[in-house]
């Protein structure tokens, strides 16, 4: 138990020192950033034709005319004590606007998750089960193609056809439990194709390296041969690989959010970034990264409770 | 060289191998080939033939402005392609570097560069990949720019190890042991043979790069109009999803094909040259 | 079956028997309540509530504030929250308010809050300061209020009906509420007279209440839901999916997919208030040539771009200003073949590719456009084409911030001076105050132009390549007009016949769907 709590602190430090990397590289760009923000902001105010004068003002009010380390050093003191600044298009606090966000994009990635395991699940042992005849082929076929369909596309589709051609689901989301379904599927497709494929190759091989006996041919005693004592062994690499692909999971996010106009976090900086909003993006790569590494660490952590090696150790 | 050519002759006869470099081949055909072939441009308006459903003059028929849609699929091909071929030449290159100096040098810029790459790993791609061109503004070039950025920490890692692996190889130290110096090992040795290894991982993630391009351009990201490129494209039509769907169908099947055939690829490669396996050649 | 599989399956069965009932009942209830909330769906966040705050003029399209005067919707100007409005000498304007309005909150609107109402505007309001420095408002009766301005101010009836500068709000409950909380805490706070009350503003939507005790009249409808969406395709979807009434913004190319549907439909204003412009920009070349600038006007194809281009969407320019106003000249024509002789006459041999060139020079020209108004895209691809016909070499740039763009770079406003903007531009009939005041504030704007760059002694050095040439501006400075638009909106079978104002005031106390 020591043991996991060391290295969990030593992830989440991991996840801290991201979240400074991810906003070096944010504020060392910088430099390179078209506009104005001094300008920009004032406009925001209504102020839509600001004199050189007050663009002089807003610039020292804002902290723009001190040079680029020592704004950055200004900006990370005050996010260390959970400042992240003020949007230039709303005013308000960073922090706020993302935290309200994040229930939604919350409910989105963990619902996408799940499916993407429970869907996984299934496919994979049938196919391992089936290995060679058409439950296996089928299973490498639509894999292929759920592996090339980006998940634009597909959300596109599915909101012509399904929202709008079947009326199930909504056009505008609004965060809620009863309309995360078809996002998070969306979100889950390219997952289930990949955790599928993984594995099944897992549990080959596990069955493979193990002592069962393989020669009982028939599918449904091979089945439950599978689950009984494949699957426990190929769960742990198949886990490693899942945390990878969460990593990919998450950052797909944004792009679904924005085809349902599910108002997560995603959606979010996708219209910030069209506005040139640069503190809701130096503040949401901070938190992504972190929030990312959390989710890793969460991810480890569950594998390692669920390693048969680890939990035999216990009893 | 030798490497590359082997590996090539065994994606060849691999069957899912054979077949994605047959339709990889096609594609670039197509994309090089075609807007000799058309004699529409994929920018030019004629009013007058808006809205068109595929006929004999415009084969896959033409959107709002007149414009011909194969023209602009062959132009977003381009387009995409060569980008995510510029993308994955600079991941490479500075992964390359970075891990070469790495595995070469001493144990401090050893730790800091890994430092850096592991900070850079801690970060989805895309949301990297998003930070970036929020910062520098949506253009097609940012857009490259944000990618190279957020995928050459992982090729770099890997190059590191491939320079660490390579270190120990038997020819290596023979040569060293032989009295040639380390950078004319380096620059002769080293370098391809990680290069090789290199090119075999970024291949595996080309339609990967491919998606992305698309995703981010769909979002309105990257190209900026009236450039043509898949994902824009599909941006523009969704809400003539009923009265014109070729606008969709064509941009929508060239992204299926392409990533279908990186996959392909990609998958044939895992089979034929597993990474960690040196290629002997 | 065993007794407790019978227990339990007859409470089952009761359940779904109570819950089907209830349903039922609540939904006979619902059908009898009469019409539901409005639901919108607009690209811009209403910002603040507070009327001295940038961001509030929503209050105006959406019906929850009012004003002393108002632009009738057939043109010219009308008291509302007055019953009259009269000047007492050059400096002096006596407001008489209409009787028996309150304020949602119940208050009674008076002199002393009208004169309040105004006079806050005019101390913390930025945008009612160039038009009425160091002015008062005091109360001088019952219902009357004596408006003081520091200089001559002809337009009072325009300023006080204009959307975003004085609508009338009791300021003590403001004050009462902002000195213990923040903008937002204005919701349920009753502050305006209008027909509906604002009850929520939160980053995603804006939700309003029926107010019961309205002076003119039972608002129609229980309430109106205004949410952000800043999709323009999404705004559409929803629509058709049955999620919302009515979506403001439309993306252009709606036009083309309406053709026989009875799910969305297209409204637009009868006459156009809105103008799409070319915006020249005159202080480099090529476009300081008189002869380039005449070519480049006639060789677009105005027509094209409103018929063809925008669908039909749009009007056709023929001028500055849409035809059927009776001060409107027709200024402008598409000949290709005059603005080809212009530039032969001038100099501009026809070359390589069928660009002009003059003494090595090719005729080059860019054209800016920005990504908040999408359809500035559209145009420029029209015309760059069109241009590109008569010999002109156009690419097109995408900037942030497009007025940013014309006013850092030097822009020089058309010889004639500044304050030729701000008098060709009142209307002789009061049409629209926004049409007037924008042209104020463009007048403004050309003013310190002009200011700096012809008034002053040292000019910006030299006048290099500015790195543009026209910018396509919405509602921006004078210039050539590309398009005009009447305002569209797309509506849901519901609304089908909805009208949309000629004066953008989207919503009134009347507005109700088709019953």
């Amino acid at each position: 138990m020591r043991g996991t709590l060391r290295v969990v602190a030593a992830r989440l430090g991991q996840g801290l020192a991201a979240a400074l990397g991810a906003s070096v590289l944010v504020w060392a760009l910088l430099p390179l950033a078209p506009g104005d923000p001094a300008r920009r902001v004032l406009q925001a105010r209504g102020i839509g034709d600001p004199q050189p004068v007050e663009i002089e003002a807003a610039r020292v009010e804002l902290g723009l005319d001190q040079p680029l380390p020592v704004q950055y050093a200004r900006w990370l003191g005050r996010a260390v004590r959970g400042d992240l600044s003020e949007s230039y298009e709303s005013g308000q606090p960073v922090l706020e606007e993302l935290r309200t966000r994040l229930p939604a994009t919350a409910l989105l990635a963990v619902t996408a998750i799940a499916i993407a395991g429970l869907g996984a699940l299934p496919a994979a042992l049938l196919a391992a089960a089936y290995r060679g005849r058409w439950p296996d082929a089928l299973l490498r076929g639509l894999s292929l193609v759920g592996a090339a369909l980006p998940a634009f596309l597909v959300g596109l589709f599915a909101l012509q056809v399904v929202v709008l051609g079947r009326g199930w689901g909504r056009a505008l989301s609004d965060g809620s439990p009863g309309q995360v379904w078809l996002p998070a599927l969306v979100l889950a497709l390219a997952r289930i194709a990949d955790w599928s494929r993984l594995l099944r190759a897992s549990l080959l091989e596990s069955l493979e390296s193990g002592f069962i006996l393989v020669s009982v041919a028939r599918g449904a005693r091979r089945l439950r041969v599978l689950v009984r004592h494949a699957l426990p062994n190929a769960l742990l690499p198949f886990l490693t690989a899942v945390g990878v692909g969460v990593g990919a999971l998450l950052g797909g996010t944004p792009i679904v959010e924005a085809v349902f106009t599910w108002p997560g976090i995603g959606s979010y900086v996708v219209s910030a970034i069209n506005a040139r909003d640069l503190p809701v993006i130096q503040g949401f790569a901070a938190l992504a990264a972190m929030a990312y590494v959390a989710t890793s660490v969460a991810v480890d952590v569950l594998g390692g409770l669920l390693d048969p090696r680890t939990r035999k150790a216990k009893t | 060289m030798a490497v590359r050519r082997g590996v090539l002759r065994r994606l060849a006869a691999h069957p899912t191998g054979r077949a994605g470099l047959l339709l990889t081949g096609a594609l670039i055909a197509a994309v090089l080939v075609g807007p000799l072939v058309i004699e529409h441009s994929p920018t030019a308006i004629d009013l007058a033939r808006k809205l068109r459903a595929p006929d004999g003059a415009n084969l896959l028929g033409t959107d709002q402005f007149g414009r011909d849609q194969l023209a602009r699929v062959l132009e977003g091909g381009r387009r995409s392609l060569g980008a995510a071929a510029l993308v994955m030449v600079g991941a490479m290159g500075i992964s390359l570097t970075i891990g070469v100096t790495a595995g070469m040098a001493g144990r401090l810029l050893d730790a800091v560069a890994m430092r850096v790459v592991d900070v850079l790993l801690a970060l989805p791609g895309l949301i990297l990949a998003l930070a970036v061109v929020g910062v520098l503004g949506p253009s097609f070039t940012n857009l490259m720019l944000a990618m190279v950025i957020s995928s050459w920490a992982y090729y770099a890692r890997l190059a590191r190890s491939y320079v660490l692996a390579a270190r120990q190889r038997g020819d290596i130290m023979a040569a060293r042991m032989a009295g040639i110096g380390w950078p004319r090992i380096v620059a002769g040795h080293i370098v391809p043979a990680v290069a090789t290894q290199l090119i075999v991982v970024a291949t595996l993630d080309l339609g990967g790069v491919i998606v992305a391009i698309a995703s981010l351009s769909f979002l309105g990201l990257g190209v900026q109009p009236p450039d043509a490129e898949w994902g824009a494209m599909l941006s523009e039509s969704r809400l003539f999803f009923s009265t014109a769907p070729w606008l969709l169908a064509a941009p929508a099947t060239a992204i299926l094909l392409a990533v279908t055939a990186a996959n392909l690829i990609g998958d044939a490669l895992r089979d034929v040259a597993a990474p960690g396996r040196e290629g002997t050649g | 079956m065993t007794a407790a599989r019978r227990a339990s399956l007859a409470r089952l069965i009761a359940v779904g028997i109570v819950v089907t009932t209830a349903s039922g009942a609540g939904q006979r209830a619902e059908a009898a309540a009469g019409p539901e909330p409005l639901r919108i769906l607009n690209s811009f966040k209403a910002e603040a509530i507070d009327p001295a705050k940038p961001g509030a003029h929503w209050c105006y399209e959406f019906a929850y504030c009012e004003y002393p005067m108002q632009a009738a919707d057939e043109g010219g100007l009308e008291p509302w929250l007055l019953s009259s409005l009269d000047p007492v000498d050059e400096l002096t304007w006596r407001l008489t308010v209409r009787p028996g309005i309150t304020f949602q909150n119940g208050r009674p609107v008076d002199g002393e809050a009208l004169a309040a109402s105004l006079q806050r505007q005019i101390d913390l309001f930025a945008q009612v300061t160039p038009f009425l420095p160091g002015a008062t408002a005091e109360a001088a009766g019952a219902r009357e209020v004596l408006l003081r301005t520091s200089k001559p101010t002809a337009i009072v009836p325009a300023l006080l009906a204009e959307r975003s500068l004085f609508p009338v709000y009791d300021v003590a409950a403001v004050e009462r509420v902002l000195a213990g909380g923040e903008d937002r805490d204005l919701a349920g706070a009753g502050i305006f007279t209008a027909p509906y009350a604002v009850t929520e503003l939160t980053a995603d939507r804006l939700t309003l209440e029926r107010y019961d005790g309205y002076w003119a009249g039972m608002p129609a409808l229980p309430g109106i839901e205004v949410r952000f969406v800043t999709d323009p395709q999404a705004r559409i979807l929803a629509v058709q999916n049955g999620e919302a009434d009515i979506a403001l913004y439309p993306p252009s190319e709606v036009q083309d997919t309406l053709a026989g549907r009875d799910d969305i439909f297209l409204r637009r204003q009868e006459v156009a208030q809105e103008t799409l412009r070319l915006a020249p920009n005159v202080g480099q070349p090529p476009l300081d040539e008189l002869a380039v600038r005449r070519a480049a006007a006639l060789a677009v194809d105005y027509e094209a771009l409103a018929q063809d281009v925008m669908g039909g969407l749009y009007d056709v320019a023929q001028g500055m200003y849409p035809s059927d106003h009776d001060y409107s000249l027709v200024t402008q024509r598409t000949d290709p073949a005059e603005a080809e002789r212009i530039l032969d006459e001038a100099g501009w041999v026809e070359g390589a590719g069928g660009v002009r060139a003059r003494d090595g020079q090719p005729l080059q020209l860019i054209l800016l456009t920005y990504p908040q108004q999408p359809d500035t895209a559209t145009h420029a691809v029209a015309v760059q084409d069109q241009l590109g016909r008569v010999g002109f070499d156009v690419s097109i740039r995408q900037v942030e911030d497009v007025n940013a763009t014309i006013t850092e770079e030097p822009w020089v406003p058309p010889p004639g001076s500044p304050v030729a903007f701000g008098c060709a531009c009142i209307p002789a009939r009061g049409v629209a105050p926004r049409l007037h005041s924008l042209a104020a504030m463009r007048a403004r704007r050309a003013l310190r132009a002009g200011r700096n760059r012809t008034l002053d002694a040292d000019r910006p050095s030299g006048w290099e390549h500015q790195g543009w040439d026209i910018a396509v501006i919405f509602n921006g400075t004078l210039s050539l007009t590309a398009d005009l638009k009447p305002f569209p909106v797309v509506v849901g079978p519901a609304y089908q016949g909805y009208e949309v104002s000629p004066v953008r005031r989207l919503v009134t106390y009347q507005t109700a769907p088709a019953s």
